[in-house]
C-alpha cells in the first residue's frame, strides 16, 4: 500500500503530486465506500419482499428519499465534525498560549 | 468533487489502476454480500438438500432487486454529486433514466 511512498528518501520533486494522488485514492475509496453501505442501508430500509423482480412504485420512491436523506446526512456529519475539529484545534491554540487568528 | 482534475498527467495512469482493483474488489465483495442477504432472507428451513422452487425464486428476486436498487442509487447518487459541484462549475451531467 504504502511502497508507493516508500522508496527514494530525501526530497523528491513531486512529493506534491503524490499526495494529491493518495488524496484522489482515498476521495475515491471513501466514496465507493458510501455509496455500498447507503445501498445495503437503503435496501434493507425499503425492500420488505421478493415477489416480484422490479422494484415497485413505493420502493422506488423510498430509495430516492432514503439516498437524498443519507448524502444529507453525510454532509451533516461533515458538517458537525468539521465544527468538532475547528473547537478541539482552538482549545489546543488557547492552551498552549497562541493567539487565534483574527477573523 | 471529481478527483482526477487535481491529479497531475503522469499520475492518471496509476490512478487508473487503482480505480480497476477497486472496481474489480468492490464487484466480488458485493457478489459475496449478496449472497449473503438473500440466503439470510431467502432460506429458512433446512428439511431438504436442494433448494425448493420457493426458495430458488426468492434468491433470484432478491438480488435482482438489489442490482436495480443500486442501479437507481446510483442515478440519485449522480444527481446529487451534480447539484453538489453545480455552484462550483464543471457540472457533469447525470445520466438520466426518466
Amino acid at each position: 500500500m504504502s511502497s508507493f511512498f516508500g522508496g527514494g528518501g530525501g526530497a523528491q520533486p513531486s512529493s506534491a503530486s503524490n499526495q494529491q494522488l493518495k488524496m484522489a485514492k482515498a476521495e475515491v475509496k471513501m466514496y465507493s465506500d458510501l455509496f455500498n453501505k447507503m445501498c445495503s442501508l437503503c435496501f434493507e430500509k425499503c425492500v420488505a419482499r421478493y415477489n416480484d423482480t422490479d422494484l415497485n412504485l413505493g420502493e422506488m420512491s423510498c430509495v430516492d428519499r432514503c439516498v437524498g436523506k443519507y448524502l444529507e446526512s453525510h454532509m451533516k456529519v461533515g458538517e458537525v465534525l468539521k465544527n468538532f475539529e475547528e473547537q478541539a484545534k482552538q482549545q489546543q491554540q488557547a492552551q498552549a498560549g497562541i493567539p487565534p487568528a483574527s477573523g | 468533487m471529481n478527483p482526477i482534475q487535481n491529479i497531475p498527467p503522469h499520475q492518471r495512469q496509476e490512478f487508473m489502476r487503482t480505480l480497476e482493483e477497486l472496481q474489480v474488489k468492490d464487484s466480488l465483495l458485493m457478489y459475496n454480500r449478496l449472497v449473503e442477504r438473500c440466503f439470510k432472507e431467502c432460506v429458512t428451513r433446512f428439511r431438504s438438500k436442494k433448494m425448493d422452487d420457493t426458495e430458488l425464486s426468492c434468491v433470484s428476486k432478491c438480488a435482482e432487486k438489489y442490482l436495480k436498487l443500486t442501479s437507481r442509487a446510483g442515478f440519485r447518487f449522480a444527481e446529487f454529486q451534480s447539484q453538489q459541484s453545480g455552484s462550483e462549475g464543471g457540472v457533469v451531467p447525470p445520466p438520466g433514466n426518466n
